[in-house]
Formats: structure tokens, C-alpha cells, sequence
């Protein structure tokens, strides 16, 4: 595949084992290579732009840091995290279409923390950030190692609970055990 | 009536709902009180939208390739809107300090008076 010839002239660091780099480079090229295809629907012409794309979202991810740990998906927490996802996405769809077209919008927004317990270094840490402005009501504003800052478009609402829920659908779709169910949640 | 008439009036109201979700959150911009606010309502009215319209578009897919590919459009979408709010949303907290009431761009307090 064409994108694979921009990797050659930029080896991993010294002090890394080089060929599990580029391998890991490989299948991430492969990858958004396919990404390209399915989106442009095969036209040939179209590489001018995917080549460079890819090139570019190669040279990017290696700039953002280091590759997330080991991580596995299990396919029944991927299904139900799928099932849960359409289900608050409508939710909140829903929720904050009537809050804003109430005759005076319905919001109370504050600031929430939320203490994690997904792993440090976890994968499902960002993809919790992401979800989590998906999520009725709640929206990431800030996170670090400990706790994720929370604005909830309506502070009195219970804002924990939600978060909980999504916290354990994202653990069961990278088949994590979360410590303490419900203690954690203040 | 045929299955295909069927499919395209279910198709025309789907699509029908998300634009009713885009408008909706477009009115969350005007009137929702500060900037994180309205992030939310852009995000989240504008996520389902969306959902709805490539749903009505995937009933009128020629094969399922191009489903395959509105769906992947709605994906794309989606991780990009989310990780633009949170940008937005951290950047705006850092100038602020809390809930900051500037708006970033468009109308805002000619809109509010109706309150």
C-alpha cells in the first residue's frame, strides 16, 4: 500500500524496539488506509488526497505520545457499550432539545468532579471523555490523572449515577474490572 | 403501496426528525445562557441529528457499502465533535476560571430579552 513508503524515513526512538514500532506503524497505516477507502468508495483518483491524510494522521499520532498499554476488546461489552451509546445518545438528544425550547430554558449548569475509576493509562479513560459529552446533561471540561471535571447542564440532576453507568459500560467493553462500585461515585 | 414507498417515507421522516434535532440545537445556541451551555446543546442535539439523518439515508443506500460508509461519516462526526467540545470547553474554563459568560461569536444578548 502506498502510505507505508512515508513511514521508512522516520525510525522509532533509538531505545525502543524498533520492529514491534514499525510493525505497530504498519497496521496503523493499513488501517486508516481502509478508513480512506470506505469513505472515498474506492475511487482511484481520490489517493491524492487519502495518501497525504493518512501520511499526515501517522506523523500526528506519533507526536501525540506514547501508544496506549496492552488493551483487548470483548465483543459482548462492545455490543451492549453500542446498545447503551444509540440509548443515551437519544436520551440526551431528547433531554437537551426540551430544556432549551421550554419557554424559559430549563438548565441549572454547575461543576461536577468525578473521581475515576477506570485504570491510569487505560484506553477507555479517553474514550470515557468522549462519551461522556454524548451523555444527557454532562459534558467533559477538564481531566487529569485523578478526576475528571464534569459540567452538567443541570447540576441538581443526578449527575454521578450516569457516569457510573457509562464508566462500567466502557470497562466492559475493554473487559476492565472497576474498583469499588459504588463508593467511588461522590 | 410497495416496500419502496414504504421505506422512502420512512426515510423522508427521519430525516425529517434529525434536521428537527440540528434546529434544536441551533435554538440551544441562542438561548442557553453562557458558552458551556451551549456546547451542550451542540453537541448533543446535533449527535442525534445527525444519527437520524444517516439513518433516513442508509434506507435509501444502493448496497451496503454505503452504509458501511454513512455510518463510519456518523462515527467521524461524532469523535470530532466531542473532541472539539472538550477543547472549547477546557480552553474556555482556563480563560475563566468557572462558567464563563462571553459568547464566542453570533447573538447573544439581543436574543435574551425574551426571558
Amino acid at each position: 500500500m502506498q502510505p507505508t513508503q512515508h513511514l521508512d524515513p522516520h525510525p522509532g526512538k533509538p531505545a525502543t524496539p524498533v520492529k514491534t514500532a514499525t510493525a505497530r506503524a504498519l497496521a496503523v497505516a493499513a488501517l486508516l488506509a481502509l478508513l480512506w477507502f470506505v469513505l472515498a468508495g474506492g475511487d482511484a483518483a481520490s489517493w491524492i488526497v487519502g495518501v497525504p491524510a493518512v501520511a499526515a494522521a501517522l506523523l500526528l499520532a506519533r507526536r501525540v505520545g506514547a501508544p496506549p498499554p496492552a488493551w483487548r476488546l470483548d465483543p459482548a461489552g462492545a455490543l451492549r457499550f453500542a446498545a447503551f451509546f444509540v440509548r443515551e445518545s437519544m436520551r440526551g438528544g431528547i433531554d437537551v432539545a426540551g430544556r432549551v425550547s421550554a419557554r424559559r430554558p430549563r438548565v441549572a449548569p454547575g461543576l461536577v468532579h468525578y473521581r475515576w475509576r477506570l485504570p491510569a493509562g487505560s484506553p477507555g479513560r479517553a474514550l470515557f471523555v468522549l462519551c461522556a459529552s454524548l451523555l444527557p446533561g454532562t459534558l467533559v471540561a477538564a481531566a487529569d490523572d485523578h478526576e475528571v471535571l464534569i459540567h452538567a447542564l443541570d447540576a441538581t440532576a443526578p449527575v454521578a449515577g450516569e457516569l457510573a453507568a457509562l464508566e462500567e459500560h466502557v470497562a466492559a467493553l475493554f473487559a476492565l474490572r472497576l474498583p469499588a462500585p459504588e463508593a467511588a461515585g461522590a | 403501496m410497495s416496500g419502496d414507498d414504504v421505506r422512502g417515507a420512512l426515510s423522508l421522516l427521519l430525516i425529517a426528525a434529525g434536521m428537527l434535532f440540528f434546529l434544536a440545537g441551533s435554538v440551544g445556541v441562542l438561548r442557553l445562557p453562557d458558552l458551556l451551555s451551549r456546547l451542550h446543546a451542540l453537541t448533543k442535539a446535533d449527535n442525534l441529528g445527525l444519527g437520524l439523518v444517516v439513518l433516513g439515508l442508509m434506507l435509501q443506500a444502493d448496497d451496503a457499502f454505503e452504509v458501511l460508509r454513512l455510518l463510519l461519516v456518523w462515527l467521524l462526526v461524532l469523535f470530532a465533535s466531542s473532541v472539539a467540545c472538550y477543547l472549547v470547553a477546557r480552553s474556555a474554563l482556563r480563560a475563566h476560571g468557572d462558567a464563563p459568560t462571553a459568547a464566542p461569536e453570533g447573538p447573544d444578548e439581543d436574543t435574551r430579552d425574551g426571558r
